[in-house]
């Protein structure tokens, strides 16, 4: 689980660790969370190593996937640039980390085991949990 | 008429293909008419401002370049004068309801469970390359999964 606030925007993730999908709804405000991300990871950059999401194929760093060890990895848009190399590295960084999937689409990949998780918002506060 | 391609392989070759709707985001307008409307408060829990701007579910004011990928779709697809295939994947299950009231547009739609939901009688859609009615259009999507 981690919990991190900025100001009075706050996220909080209260999942173990495992890979998990974004159970498949528009305008549930993913892409909203990830500028929150990237803000907070501006501010405190102690959490970018910890708290990375990537939405597209040129921002995704595989060596700081490697690397990473009990964060949260969002991966948003991954129907636009799922790979078979990228799958892997993201299931076997699930077994250490928090992985989230935006991915609408049958993959064509095999994830292995995955759970469903959904996020909880109000104005200024962002809440991801397993459903 | 809307058409609904589960495969590329049915795509038209005088029809582009957008794989990254968000890449027409300039395109994107909110124009005064019910489809809009009902997109903005179904999907997004907003208001139309004007054809820019609308208002969230929180009450904030913002542009329309804030909207999830699944609306940006839902109304460039009811932009009649774009001739394009739209890349429908990225569309939450909570836009497909709203498919049905389309009359034009080409999305491509390769998710495995795509269904209208509550489907009127008389809506007309194209699936691939053939015409369905009503319930038929269900149909049609389902068997397009075993393809």
């Amino acid at each position: 689980m981690i919990s991190i606030s900025v100001q009075d925007l706050s996220i909080e993730i209260k999942l173990d660790n495992g890979l998990y999908l974004f159970i498949s709804e528009s305008a549930a405000g993913k892409t909203y969370m990830g500028e929150l991300i990237k803000l907070i990871n501006s501010v405190k950059p102690e959490w970018s190593e910890r708290l990375v999401f990537v939405s597209s194929k040129s921002e995704v760093d595989t060596n700081s996937i490697r690397l990473m060890e009990n964060g949260v990895l969002i991966l948003d848009r991954y129907d636009l640039y799922q790979s078979k190399e990228l799958t892997d590295l993201i299931v076997q960084a699930s077994k250490t980390n928090i992985v989230l999937l935006d991915l609408k689409a049958i993959s064509r990949y095999k994830l292995g085991l995955v759970s469903f998780c959904k996020i909880e918002r109000t104005r200024n506060a962002f809440k991801v949990v397993k459903v | 008429m809307l058409t609904i391609y589960t495969s590329k392989e049915y795509f038209p070759q005088d029809k582009k293909y957008i794989a990254d709707v968000e890449s027409l985001r300039p395109l994107v307008r909110l124009e005064d008419n019910i489809f809009t409307k009902q997109v903005l408060s179904k999907i997004e829990k907003a208001e139309r401002q004007d054809d820019t701007t609308f208002i969230d579910r929180f009450g904030r004011g913002l542009y329309v370049s804030c909207l999830s990928t699944g609306t940006k779709t839902l109304l460039l697809l009811n932009n009649s004068d774009l001739e394009l295939i739209l890349n429908g994947v990225e569309m939450g299950s909570n836009c497909w309801e709203l498919l049905q009231d389309l009359e034009e547009g080409f999305v491509y739609i390769p998710n495995k469970d795509i269904q209208l939901r509550r489907v009127k009688e008389d809506s007309v859609v194209r699936v691939n390359d053939t015409v369905y009615t009503g319930e038929d259009i269900n149909e049609a999507l389902e068997e397009a999964r075993y393809d």
